[in-house]
């Protein structure tokens, strides 16, 4: 099961390789990052979706994660595969906008590792 | 002599002034009818008519049928009818010299005539006196009655009075000795009578014309005029006649056709008893003879004159004239007075009249000022009413005004706490990623140097070495900490901002404020409790209470936000009054400890009109001016660092305002305390 973070900050594949670096040494969990939605449709072209997990932020420059997940589930109307969007906080709007498209969780930034690992072990 | 001679002469040429025969009329028919009718107006004409008839040919006769009709007339109280019979009555005693009893008939008839307004028999009547004064010398009365017969006729505009009028002038004036003046009136009247066609009338005239060309010595004319006279053939009128012509001859000298003439005159003034006549026919012939030398004739002729004189100039009759005059005078000025009393009646009439008008104008004037000034007060009424409408108006607007420039005021402090609201929402929005890494990486960096630390265990290196590494891997842990304790609480900041733009996704629900605001009032102040008691002092100590509004109707508002704002506001409150509590503990209470502060809320609701007050009032620090105009900016705090975000009452500002369409609103007194009060539409 490969897990695709898609998000604009360079960062993140950092961070998620650093927190999850147990996880990753471990085999658990096997990220792959896009830098944007595009890059993650790119990504997933010949990939079998239902070995995908995508976690994807909603605020990006170009195609946003909305926008990401709005052409995924054009494709694919029923999963897989499991997409969690990741969004501002508070940001009631994209919430119930991503929900309505077919997201299947929602994460708020800053995001809770602890809960983070949580809902990836339960998905995998 | 002469004199007298003159005077009867002109007596006697009135005799006939009016008589007209009436030829056409037979006394006999008169007569006849007289018979027939009965007693009433039309019998009293009949025998007025008989009157006039028979005045020249049987004086006697026509007196007798004239005062037959002045009495039916008194008896059936027929006004004209007496008038008619008293003017004519009056013409024959004036022709037989009766003066007395003809001015008596004459006042009686003027009277009578005047008092039933009898126009054109007023002016007969003047025009008789007028005769009558002038037979008596006594000219000014005669020209007065003369001058009032011709203002009346020209009042009334009478036409066929003109005849009448200029003989009647004609024979004032010729006996006045102003021959030419009288001349021209008789000629006025010979011309009025051929106009008139009254040819029969000329005879009087034609006597006149040549009587008075006679006086003026102008034989030709007097004899041509006398003459004409003549051929009218009337006997009553003959005698004077031939006087004339005979006064005529002996003025030419022509003393045998004068004798002629006056022997003629004689005979037929005897025959119709014409006594001035005689008497001057018989003075003539004396005259006559006496130039003739026949002194025996003239004896004759002057005896008989003697006689016939004797009867005419009777003292009696002369006397009862005087009478009568005296009695007309005063009979004059009793007409006088009573048109004077008259006068003056009508002028008390008048006066009265003119009083009344005068009185009713003041009253209509009095009504008009008393109803203009009604008008006026009523306008005035109108216009104080119309100006303390305008003064509400005036304050209305002016309250209005003041209410839209505090509102302006509010709006633009909306605005720019909006805008502000936004700008740090956008801010805060981009913060959030940086910090979101440094929070993370930092939590990261202390896991990582533990799990260093833990691999430094593993390796076997000297004890001091490895204290030195733990020592530094513990500095850089706690670095890392309190790098992210920083990170998180930048981002509690970050949050609170971010709950500005936050959308909300709370429903409006119809909640009653009562239980709403008790329940965070509670909450608030257990919450305060609770967090006091786990410090190392207690020193929370307030007090509170509610006035809340019986049957408040429940609101449609967002119960989680509106509880935010109460929360906010209490916790405020509880703030602002145990800040004040420490520092009267500290500074007032140490120094006079009977000084005793009671920190107190109260918290009520009320509903006005349309709208819903919450009110929460403390006995707290209070606020400056200057604190008061910030308070609901973001970030603005009292708070010392740390404590507070300086976002609450911005949040609660945009909740009430935004949210809710409703206002908050702060008074405060340093010192004293502060009121938060909240109003909310109810709709």
């Amino acid at each position: 099961m490969k897990i695709l973070v898609v998000d604009d900050e360079e960062d993140v594949r950092v961070l998620f390789q650093q927190r999850f670096r147990r996880e990753i040494r471990a085999g658990e969990f096997d990220f792959a990052f896009s830098g944007s939605g595009e890059e993650a449709l790119e990504y997933l072209k010949g990939q079998d979706l239902e070995a995908i997990l995508i976690l994807s932020d909603i605020n990006m420059p170009g195609m946003s994660g909305i926008e990401l997940l709005r052409q995924i589930r054009l494709k694919s109307p029923s999963s897989p595969p499991t997409i969690m969007m990741i969004t501002a906080y508070g940001d009631a709007q994209s919430h119930d906008q991503a929900m309505a498209l077919g997201a299947n969780d929602f994460l708020t930034k800053p995001l809770d590792f602890i809960e983070l690992k949580q809902k990836l072990q339960s998905s995998l | 002599m002469k004199k007298y001679i003159c005077l009867f002469f002109l007596i006697f040429t009135t005799n006939v002034l009016f008589a007209q025969p009436f030829k056409d009329i037979s006394i006999d028919s008169l007569k006849n009818e007289l018979i027939k009718v009965k007693d009433d107006t039309s019998k009293i004409l009949i025998l007025d008519r008989l009157t006039t008839v028979l005045t020249a040919s049987n004086p006697t006769q026509a007196l007798r049928y004239g005062r037959e009709a002045w009495a039916l007339a008194s008896k059936i109280k027929y006004d004209k009818g007496k008038v008619l019979s008293a003017l004519s009555s009056g013409q024959i005693m004036l022709n037989t010299s009766d003066y007395s009893e003809a001015l008596n008939k004459l006042l009686e008839a003027k009277y009578l005539a005047e008092k039933s307004q009898m126009a054109k028999e007023i002016v007969n009547i003047n025009l008789k006196l007028a005769l009558l004064y002038t037979n008596r010398k006594q000219f000014k009365s005669a020209l007065e009655y003369l001058s009032k017969a011709k203002r009346v006729r020209d009042s009334l505009q009478i036409p066929d009075l003109d005849y009448s009028l200029n003989q009647t002038a004609g024979y004032v004036y010729k006996d006045m000795g102003e021959f030419q003046k009288a001349l021209g009136f008789f000629k006025n009247a010979y011309q009025n009578l051929i106009k008139k066609k009254a040819a029969h009338q000329l005879l009087t005239t034609s006597y006149y014309i040549g009587s008075t060309f006679s006086a003026l010595n102008q034989r030709d004319s007097a004899l041509a005029y006398l003459r004409k006279s003549l051929t009218f053939q009337a006997k009553f009128h003959e005698g004077r006649v031939y006087y004339g012509l005979a006064s005529v001859f002996k003025t030419s000298n022509q003393l045998d056709s004068a004798i002629f003439y006056a022997k003629k005159a004689l005979t037929r003034s005897n025959e119709n008893q014409f006594i001035p006549i005689t008497v001057f026919s018989a003075q003539l012939l004396s005259e006559l003879y006496e130039k003739k030398n026949d002194l025996k004739s003239a004896l004759y002729y002057t005896k008989i004159a003697t006689a016939e004189k004797d009867s005419l100039f009777n003292k009696e009759q002369v006397r009862q004239i005087e009478r009568l005059a005296y009695d007309e005078k005063e009979r004059e000025l009793m007409t006088q007075r009573r048109i004077e009393v008259h006068q003056a009646d009508l002028e008390d009439k008048i006066k009265i009249y003119g009083l009344s008008a005068l009185l009713l104008i003041v009253l209509l004037v009095l009504f008009f000022l008393y109803r203009n000034n009604k008008i006026k007060h009523k306008a005035n009424q109108l216009l104080h009413s119309q100006k303390e409408e305008i003064d509400i108006q005036r304050a209305k607007a002016e309250k209005t005004l003041q209410d839209l420039k505090a509102t302006q005021a509010q709006l633009i402090q909306s605005e720019k706490l909006a805008s502000l609201g936004e700008l740090t929402a956008g801010i805060a929005h981009e913060i959030q990623n940086p910090l979101n890494f440094v929070n993370n990486f930092s939590e990261l960096s202390i896991d990582l140097a533990q799990e260093l630390k833990e691999e430094i265990e593993k390796v076997s290196i000297p004890e001091k070495d490895k204290e030195f590494i733990d020592e530094i891997i513990s500095d850089l842990t706690q670095n890392q900490q309190k790098i992210n304790q920083h990170g998180k609480r930048a981002s509690s900041i970050v949050k609170g901002m971010l709950q500005h733009s936050r959308t909300s996704s709370g429903e409006k629900e119809l909640t009653d404020i009562n239980a709403l605001a008790d329940e965070y009032l509670r909450l608030s102040y257990h919450g305060l409790r609770a967090k006091d008691k786990s410090g190392s002092t207690s020193r929370f100590n307030a007090d509170f209470k509610t006035d809340f509004a019986e049957n408040l109707p429940k609101i449609a508002i967002i119960p989680q936000e509106i509880g935010r704002v109460l929360l906010n506001l209490f916790n405020n409150a509880f703030y602002a009054v145990n800040q004040r509590n420490i520092h009267t503990i500290e500074t007032l209470h140490a120094a006079s400890p009977q000084m005793q502060y009671h920190p107190m809320i109260s918290v009520s609701t009320e509903k006005i009109g349309n709208i819903i007050e919450i009110r929460i009032k403390d006995n707290g620090t209070g606020m400056s001016q200057a604190t008061q105009a910030k308070i609901f900016q973001p970030f603005f705090t009292t708070k010392p660092t740390g404590e507070g975000t300086g976002l609450g009452l911005s949040l609660s500002y945009d909740i009430i305002t935004k949210g809710h369409g409703g206002t908050l609103e702060v008074e405060s007194v340093e010192g004293e305390g502060t009121t938060f009060i909240i109003k909310l539409p109810y709709i």
